[in-house]
């Protein structure tokens, strides 16, 4: 059986679990949760210069976009639990979640089909009715940046859903500190595409390229405490770590690692986040890259990420954040594009430190408690000039977003 | 407050932890590169702009790059001319106009070209083991630059003086 096979039969079984459940006289509504989301943004590039063409490399995308997500979760038993979430965002519909959860205790819990690998703290906000800004921080940003072309994304572009298995657990010390941890592999990331790769195609991800020619998978770990000081405030550390292979020779290695901290005290929200991704390259053809390849440790870069924000409701309808967040990429630069099989060569005007800084600041108004409009104005710095010789933008996004 | 003497007692263990991944992980974390391979001031010719009488395309200098610095975007660049300016040229252009206009399409190829030149003119007549240097430099700078060679070999060994 093709993976995708068998993915279109675990999705059938959980839907027909849910409408069986449902149907059963037993079943209370607590057996079962449907829920959904949509966000519609618009973003506005004041520059337009560095955005002539949307989407295209070296762009982003303006003007109008949607995020939309339907998810159904089903108890199936006091140890048996399953997700099935689909979206429709940019490239399409996708399939975020489908798996089930075999929970032993709380300590123990075996998570199996297609998700998001438990990594970093944002991911699990990645949704847009959970987070105030109607973009991504940087780290994770997916299509939405300045010159995503010439950055391949951000480090971990979110959600990441892959086809796995995990273990998770929590454990609770007392009434003061709650333990979590994950370990799990799945398909991880690929690039089956160019003739010399050196960066991840994330578009290898979507829809309908499911079935990997990588048949390594990558493998990774959380770890998160979280004290609590009583219900007014509390705070959380992770840590966070992917590693796997990206070719179909499973040679070329990646490695992502992150740090997370939270701290909310009473209704005030300070967040930060640090990833790392270290990127092998095949530098069989030395063509391609803009500096000579250096003989040693010249056949890898690193992609910094980061972002620090605060979110602070003003009423009960009303908040503001503020975010500052940056990437910074170091190594040598490939000329060829992502996943363009490298057939064309078009000098990259990134060099070998390039680095981008970002401040937002964005307001969220609750019209009502699920239903919220957003609006942010976000302040672009790049230490590279792009072709017009700009390495200063400004845009503003304006959005609403509702949840049930 | 219950929690914080826990608190401290995580960010004291943790601060160091962080010290020591971080300085641990410099040489991990911090890639070397080489020199820049655009700096010869000659941009490539713009792909699908070159044209010539053989192999399909057009109008170039004599000389070998017919791209100086700015003619990038122009709209038609020969690469491969029935008089290329020298017996190599015209030889490359009639039977390898594919390779020879790959590589003048290539930013990296067409400096690597420019520095083979120079290492050949820099090179005393007769000395084979430094013609043998230049052409090995040029040849393994990339996959661009070795199939030029391996069509040079081929066709164009004599007129091009290829080892």
């Amino acid at each position: 059986m093709t993976a995708s096979r068998a993915l279109l039969f675990a999705l059938l079984l959980v839907v027909g679990l849910a409408l069986a459940n449902g149907r059963s006289a037993g079943a209370s509504e607590e057996d079962r949760n449907f829920a959904g989301s949509a966000q519609l943004d618009y973003h506005l590039v004041a520059g337009g210069a560095g955005a002539p063409a949307a989407p295209a490399p070296s762009t982003t995308f303006e003007g109008f976009t949607l995020e939309a997500a339907l998810k159904v979760a089903a108890d199936l038993s006091d140890h048996l639990s399953a997700n099935v979430k689909v979206c429709y965002g940019c490239h399409g519909f996708e399939l975020d979640m489908a798996y089930f959860d075999l929970r032993a205790f709380d300590e123990l819990n075996l998570r199996v089909g297609r998700f998001s690998p438990s990594f970093g703290a944002f991911n699990l906000r990645h949704d847009p009715a959970n987070h105030m800004t109607s973009d991504k921080p940087l780290p994770y940003d997916m299509g939405r940046m300045l010159r995503k072309g010439d950055w391949n994304e951000g480090v971990l572009p979110s959600p990441f859903p892959m086809n796995g298995a995990e273990i998770n657990g929590t454990h609770w010390i007392g009434g003061v500190a709650q333990f979590d941890y994950a370990a799990y592999v799945a398909t991880g990331f690929k690039n089956d595409v160019d003739a010399n790769p050196t960066d991840l195609d994330f578009q290898e991800s979507h829809l309908p390229y499911y079935v990997t020619s990588d048949p390594r998978p990558a493998s990774g770990a959380r770890l998160a405490l979280t004290l609590k000081a009583g219900s007014d405030a509390d705070m959380t550390l992770g840590a966070s770590g992917m590693w796997g292979t990206y070719d179909p020779a499973n040679k070329l290695t990646y490695a992502i690692v992150g740090g997370d901290f939270a701290l909310r005290i009473e209704r005030t929200a300070i967040r930060m986040e640090y990833l790392v991704r270290r990127q092998q390259m095949d530098v069989s053809n030395p063509d391609i890259f803009r500096y000579a390849i250096a003989p040693v440790d010249g056949d890898f870069f690193a992609k910094h990420g980061a972002y620090v924000e605060v979110e602070q409701p003003v009423t009960d309808a009303f908040d503001v954040l503020g975010r500052v967040d940056g990437l910074f990429r170091v190594g040598n630069v490939s000329n060829v594009s992502v996943g363009s099989g490298g057939d064309t060569i078009v000098a990259s005007p990134l060099h070998e430190r390039a680095a981008l800084l970002r401040e937002t600041l964005a307001l969220a108004y609750a019209f009502e408690r699920n239903f919220r409009l957003k609006g942010s104005v976000e302040l672009w710095e790049f230490n590279y000039a792009d072709s017009t010789g700009r390495d200063t933008e400004l845009s503003f996004h304006l959005g609403a977003v509702g949840s049930f | 407050m219950r929690a914080r003497p826990a608190i401290h007692c995580v960010v004291r263990a943790i601060a160091p932890a962080l010290l020591v991944a971080s300085a641990a992980g410099c040489d991990v974390l911090d890639p070397k590169v080489g020199l820049l391979q655009e700096s010869c001031g000659v941009d490539a010719v713009a792909p699908g702009a070159a044209s010539g009488e053989y192999g399909g395309a057009g109008t170039t200098t004599s000389s070998a790059y017919g791209a100086s610095s700015g003619t990038s975007t122009s709209s038609t660049v020969t690469v491969c001319a029935p008089d290329a300016g020298g017996t190599c040229d015209e030889c490359e252009s009639q039977f390898c106009c594919t390779t020879r206009t790959a590589c003048y399409e290539d930013p990296v190829c067409i400096c690597a070209d420019q520095a083979l030149e120079r290492c050949l003119k820099a090179t005393a007549p007769g000395d084979d083991s430094g013609i043998d240097a230049c052409w090995d430099a040029f040849e393994e700078n990339g996959t661009v630059e070795a199939e030029r060679v391996a069509c040079e070999k081929t066709w164009c060994q004599g007129p091009c003086g290829v080892p």
